[in-house]
């Protein structure tokens, strides 16, 4: 049994007052230690005093002992913590925490400013969620006695995805300790010494020149903005955390991602699931947001009139994909399923070409060159048509899409589809089926696969196709015993669905193109 | 007979030989002080005369006073051997010749004489007798100066080795109770109760141990252990193999800074002839004990002297000391039990095992039992490295052993301890030397740097120049250490330029605090010491710069100009032809003067004037720019 | 710390057979073991006077170690440089015995004379300066090193002697007049 501040709490075997503390709801402010991470004992704010033993001890370093006697917060304690707090901000970009009009500030300052140079929280990216700024309003701290250094270093801004600036760096070294332990990557660490240590890589290389694998991890536990993600910088607090299951490839990595003004603006590791501790890759953790939010999404169901695709409704879509349908034998109509539907989609698209007769199951290009040999006449894609030229016999293209992808060209009718993080569902990865989560709604009038398939299953009047929600075919498919699989699709596909990733999303167009020569990009 | 009899009895019949040759033997201090002093060229000198006086040159270590480098002692068949001081290349066969040739000693040129057996007597008093070695009692510093350090026999010859024989028939933890009760405590600067450390270090589970060497001897002014390894590195070697068998370790760590690059090759000499001998590797001297010792070297970071700091550099990593608890003797080196000693504490090791505790445990005081050497350096007349009992007074320190300040100056205090260590003031003098008596007054012992500063130096200058080396060293990785000593270096700085202010006052006092208290390692937490100490005995010092903006000592070239005084003036016109930057005018025979807007104050006028007709003058004082 | 700049990446230095020939025998002289990596460095650097980047690069692909840790570990350490030094290296103590004995006017006619900053080195490639933590020499204050040679008791005229000493040793040979020569 310990006994902190008067309170008795539990002794635990093997761990540090600081975990004992916090387990049991005793606040110590620290910036250094980080839960995830071994503890490094730099930032000296954890200072506690274990009567019986001189001088401070920190608390996220000492082991604990039975029978300790800890108090965390008096009067020399809160002189000493301060004195090193102020060390801190005297090297930190902290004009906004310590001037006197802050709060009147904030009432009209709703954001941050975009600066060339940040010098304080106004213009900071981190400004509502710095550990930092959290410090010192906890000390409620108003006064810095020493001269303010700005370091001058360079902003660091020549690498795709996120941006450094050191100036704002407090040498918590959590980065440093973060990229060691996911996979020892080991591409940030701790350069010179003393006053003039400067977190970087080898001869202060660009990110891009290294083995850098664009994780991310490191922006996810920097305390302050010194590094950041730019996709993400300005949105300051999201509206809403939601998570899923990325679709990008079969690993099922789980995701949580910030939803701000309706879209996802920044992704990271799912906290409560082991791909925290593995990493997530660049595809999902850097490209996903810029890929759905671009601006060429196919959101309205259209029909070619006139040489031209006309936006239309769904009502007046479903009856002309169902006229359509009707007016060509199942032999002569084909589906090209995509290996990203959901696994409920896949059901369902499934179910569909059984009733409707349709043997023509296409999933990969390979598959597309039974076209012309089988004189296909209508194909039904939901990943495009790659290889446009050899499909002379087809008359008409279901184009079911996200992006308009390669054989656009070609649609004559265009099925605006939600991408997975705008809907519900399954897919069945290499960790087992898991579960996907609507983060955001889909733009416009675009619609989930199986909805889509359902709504033109009513038009052609079939019954069995009426869903209402993921729950029911989930349901029917444990009850046919339905065997799902894992798509083949590994970790460096480049594409999702028929889009590559860097059309859309020009960092990474520049990542796969420096790195070509590489094994493997990332 | 065993087979260690046989090799010291052969050492010895070496040894004898050649003390009792007819050829003559020089033997030259060629350590890093005499080499600094110049005693290679003194040596090709004397190798000039063998073409026509048989002799040999053993280059031997310091004995000690090295203000009298390039020392050389001249051993002559049925004659004293004598020792001289400050010889210089030209004078060196002279003085040889005159004393092997023309049988003159030229007792006006000696500095001392040891007496050989059936000998003839000398008026030149004994070596032992010099002021400066009289009142030192040389335990580990037994056969510096006098053994060739690069022959292992000449060690064995000298009782070397015969501790570790002895061990090898003892239980570890017999010898480590030995190391107990002689009171032995850590000689690199914390004083942790030596046999204290073994024990626990013993006491763990895990039966892969580590000893290591810590030679990575930072303090700018010490160089003890520098001065043991380069003139007796087998007493040293032989600590380091006792340790490992006290504790059982499997492996021996040698980590010495790389500045050091001849008491690497002496340790590499010594680690080879150990080898050859069958004092390391595999069953040393018969036994089953085997021990294996790996040298490392520093690459140069003043913080790796931190035992945290040293692991982490063995194992290749950035040498950043990590919290304690848990300590190396729970988990050190490869996250193993580590014993981690200074190179004197090791040194003095066999010793203590040979004369026993009780004998070790008669010197010093209550709590600070033994001997310890000191670098005597600064504006002291005698400067060098010493060994005296632990609770000598600083008084016989500085005025027997010392000879008192150089140039007869005033004596204002000494800077004891390094940079972790603090500034007592002469008015201590009769204070003494141990670790107890420091702590109170303050300062620390370290590893045993004592600088000896006169009314000439500047003590918030000192002060400065020490935290600008703790700044330089400070490995970055805590804020009160990387921030906080940056801060009170721009502090001190801004104080020396004139540009303090009375509320300067309290910040350093509570900076000083925050640094001490806050930071992670014994770097940090000692840094402060210097201004500490110094605000504490010398404040009016810190008043005359932050409030009268005047440097007393006239260090502080800010705080004052170079004024010519034109009445005692010669006119001899040396230093405006030396001036670099043109600032001094004056013809010939006429009173010059010095242009202050222009005047770098590099000091070359004041030092070069045969008048000494410059003066230093408070900038305060000086109303009008003469132009 | 040396004031160079950490941002050259040398271009100029080629890892040619004979460099990777080198270089593998110092690897293997400490078997290739990365936990050897400052005994490495010391030995690198004391055979091509630097550590130039793509010897980093190298080195950390030899030993499957990532050369951002190497250099890390290199930057840590004030022995390993980044540029290449001068022919002859000057080194000033600047410990408490050399400080109190006048070291910094020592170091400042040193710089004054060879119009270089500690850390830099000459144009003409012939010395560097920098200035370094205690020699071991104290009693013989102020001490300067070059290369290996140690010189105690300096003043400011010695200075001037000792560096015209070495500016005449490395002095271009003058070449023998045309015809009538042997």
């Amino acid at each position: 049994m310990l006994v902190i501040d008067g309170k008795k709490v539990p002794f635990v075997e093997g761990k540090t007052i600081l975990e004992i503390a916090r387990e049991n709801n005793i606040h110590i402010p620290t910036l250094c230690a980080h839960e995830r991470l071994p503890s490094f004992g730099a930032c000296r704010l954890c200072m506690i005093k274990v009567h019986g033993v001189p001088g401070f001890m920190n608390a996220c370093t000492t082991p604990a002992k039975d029978g300790m006697v800890i108090t965390t917060n008096n009067l020399e304690i809160k002189k000493l913590r301060r004195a090193i707090f102020e060390l801190i901000l005297s090297e930190h970009p902290s004009s906004c925490m310590i001037c006197a009009q802050a709060e009147h500030c904030d009432k009209f300052n709703s954001g941050i400013m975009k600066a060339g140079v940040i010098t304080g929280c106004n213009t900071c990216p981190n400004k509502d969620m710095c550990e930092v700024r959290a410090i010192a309003e906890e000390l409620n701290f108003k006064t810095i006695r020493f001269p303010i250094f700005y370091k001058e270093l360079p902003i660091e801004r020549n690498d795709p995805f996120f941006d450094r600036d050191y100036n704002l760096c407090i040498h918590c070294g959590r980065c440093v300790r973060v990229c060691q332990q996911v996979e020892g990557a080991h591409i940030l660490v701790f350069t010179k010494r003393g006053h003039d240590t400067k977190i970087g890589t080898s001869f202060e290389k660009p990110h891009i020149e290294t083995d850098c694998k664009f994780c991310g991890q490191c922006i996810d536990v920097c305390p302050t903005g010194a590094l950041s993600a730019r996709g993400q910088k300005w949105y300051q607090e999201p509206d809403d955390r939601v998570r899923t299951t990325c679709m990008l490839c079969n690993k099922g990595c789980r995701f949580e991602m910030d939803v701000k003004w309706g879209r996802i603006v920044a992704v990271r590791p799912d906290p409560d699931y082991k791909t925290l501790k593995t990493g997530i890759c660049v595809k999902g953790r850097f490209c996903l947001p810029t890929f759905f939010n671009a601006v060429d999404r196919i959101r309205f169901p259209r029909f070619l009139q006139n040489f031209k695709l006309y936006p239309t409704n769904w009502d007046e879509i479903g009856s002309h994909v169902a006229e359509l349908l009707e007016a060509y034998p199942p032999s002569k109509i084909a589906l090209y399923l995509t290996n990203f539907l959901t696994d409920e989609s896949d059901y369902v698209f499934r179910k569909f070409a059984e009733m409707m007769e349709i043997t023509n199951i296409y999933t990969t290009v390979e598959d597309l060159t039974q076209i012309p040999k089988k004189g296909i006449k209508v194909l039904w894609t939901t990943e495009g048509l790659p290889g446009l030229k050899n499909f002379k016999t087809l008359e008409h293209l279901i184009f079911q899409e996200v992006f308009p992808s390669e054989g656009y060209e070609l649609a004559d009718v265009v099925l605006p589809a939600a991408a997975f993080t705008e809907q519900f569902g399954t897919y069945y990865t290499q960790r087992g089926p898991m579960p996907i989560q609507k983060v955001v709604k889909a733009p416009d009038l675009a619609l989930e696969d199986w909805k889509i398939v359902c709504k033109i299953a009513q038009e052609l009047d079939l019954s069995g196709l009426n869903y209402l929600d993921v729950d029911e075919i989930e349901q029917e498919m444990g009850r046919v015993n339905y065997k799902q699989k894992v798509r083949p699709v590994d970790e460096y596909y480049l594409k999702y669905r028929g889009t590559p990733i860097a059309e859309k999303v020009p960092d990474f167009k520049i990542l796969l193109e420096y790195r070509k020569n590489r094994a493997k990009p990332w | 007979m065993t087979d260690f009899d046989t090799l010291v009895q052969k050492a010895k019949r070496s040894w004898d030989k050649l003390h009792a040759q007819k050829t003559p033997v020089i033997y030259a201090g060629a350590a890093s002080c005499g080499r600094a002093a110049g005693v290679l060229p003194v040596i090709e000198a004397i190798k000039e005369l063998k073409a026509t006086l048989p002799l040999e040159i053993v280059e031997v270590g310091c004995i000690g006073p090295c203000y009298l480098e390039p020392i050389i002692a001249v051993q002559k068949k049925g004659h004293p051997t004598i020792f001289y001081g400050n010889v210089q290349a030209i004078q060196a066969a002279e003085i040889v010749e005159n004393y092997l040739v023309k049988n003159d000693p030229q007792p006006d040129k000696a500095i001392g004489a040891l007496s050989s057996p059936n000998g003839s007597e000398t008026t030149i008093p004994s070596i032992w007798d010099h002021p400066m070695l009289k009142a030192q009692k040389r335990i580990v510093l037994k056969n510096c100066g006098l053994i060739d350090p690069q022959n292992i026999e000449h060690y064995l010859a000298n009782d070397g080795y015969q501790a570790l024989n002895k061990v090898l028939q003892m239980k570890p933890e017999t010898v480590i109770q030995e190391i107990t009760d002689s009171g032995l405590r850590g000689r690199g600067g914390a004083g942790f109760p030596t046999g204290l450390k073994w024990k626990f270090t013993r006491a763990e589970k895990d039966p892969e141990k580590y000893v290591i060497c810590n030679a990575d001897e930072g303090d700018p002014g010490a160089f003890m252990n520098r001065s043991l390894i380069e003139g007796d590195p087998h007493a040293v070697l032989e600590g380091l193999l006792i340790a490992g068998y006290a504790i059982s370790a499997v492996k021996g760590y040698i980590y010495c800074r790389a500045e050091y690059p001849l008491a690497i090759q002496r340790f590499r000499k010594a680690l080879k002839d150990m080898r050859k001998f069958g004092l390391l590797g595999e069953n040393i001297l018969g036994s089953d004990f085997s021990f294996e010792i790996e040298l490392k070297e520093g690459a140069g970071a003043f913080v790796c002297g931190e035992e945290t700091a040293l692991i982490a550099s063995i194992m290749g990593e950035r040498g950043m000391p990590r919290q304690k608890p848990p300590y190396p003797s729970q988990h050190g080196v490869w996250g193993k039990p580590t014993v981690i000693n200074n190179v004197e504490t090791l040194g003095t090791v066999p010793a203590i095992i040979r004369n026993g505790s009780k004998w070790y445990a008669r010197f010093g005081t209550e709590k600070s039992k033994g001997t310890k050497t000191f670098s005597l350096v600064g504006k002291i007349r005698r400067s060098g490295l010493i060994e005296v009992p632990l609770g000598t007074t600083l008084r016989t320190v500085i005025y027997d052993i010392g000879g008192g300040i150089y140039e007869d100056k005033e004596f204002k205090a000494i800077q004891v301890g390094g940079p972790s260590g603090g500034t007592i003031p002469a008015a201590f003098m009769d204070e003494p030397l141990d670790y107890e008596n420091l702590n109170k007054l303050g300062a620390i012992m370290g590893s045993g740097g004592i600088v000896v500063i006169d009314s000439d130096t500047c003590v918030v200058d000192l002060a400065r120049y020490f935290l600008q080396f703790t700044e330089n060293e400070s490995c970055g990785k805590c804020v009160p250490c990387r921030i906080g000593t940056k801060q009170l270096l721009n502090l001190l700085t801004k104080i020396v330029k004139g540009e303090g202010t009375i509320d300067d006052f309290e910040l350093l006092e509570e900076l000083a605090h925050t640094i001490s208290e806050g930071s992670l390692c014994g770097l940090g937490k000692t840094a402060p010491n210097p201004v500490i100490t110094t605000l504490t005995y010398f404040r009016d010092e810190y008043v005359a710069h932050i409030v009268d903006k005047r440097c007393p000592a006239k260090v502080c070239k800010d705080l004052f100009v170079y004024v010519v005084d034109a009445e005692t003036c010669i006119g001899c016109e040396i230093c405006r032809k030396r001036c670099p930057v043109g600032a001094v005018s004056g013809e010939k025979k006429q009173p010059h003067s010095i242009d202050i807007t222009k005047c770098i104050k590099c000091d070359v006028c004041f030092t070069n004037c045969p008048a000494k007709a410059i003066r230093k003058v408070d900038k305060v004082d000086v109303i009008h720019v003469s132009h | 710390m040396t004031s160079d700049s950490l941002k050259i990446i040398h271009h100029d230095f080629k890892l040619s057979d004979n460099v990777i020939k080198k270089i593998h025998k110092i690897l293997v002289k400490h078997e290739n073991d990365p936990r050897n990596i400052i005994q490495i460095l010391q030995d690198i650097q004391a055979e091509f006077h630097y550590l130039a980047e793509p010897v980093i690069s190298f080195i950390a692909k030899e030993l499957a170690i990532s050369e951002h840790r190497i250099y890390g570990v290199a930057t840590f350490y004030s022995q390993f440089k980044f540029v290449k030094p001068g022919k002859h290296q000057i080194r000033v103590c600047m410990g408490t015995a050399c400080h109190v004995r006048g070291a910094q006017s020592l170091l400042d006619k040193i710089c004054r004379e060879l119009h270089i900053q500690p850390g830099e080195t000459t144009k003409d490639g012939l010395f560097s300066i920098e200035s370094v933590y205690c020699l071991g020499c104290c009693a013989l204050a102020p001490v300067m090193v070059i290369d290996d040679n140690v010189f105690g008791n300096m003043s400011a005229a010695k200075v001037t002697k000792i560096l015209r000493k070495y500016r005449r040793a490395n002095a271009p040979r003058k070449t023998p007049a045309k015809g009538g020569g042997k």
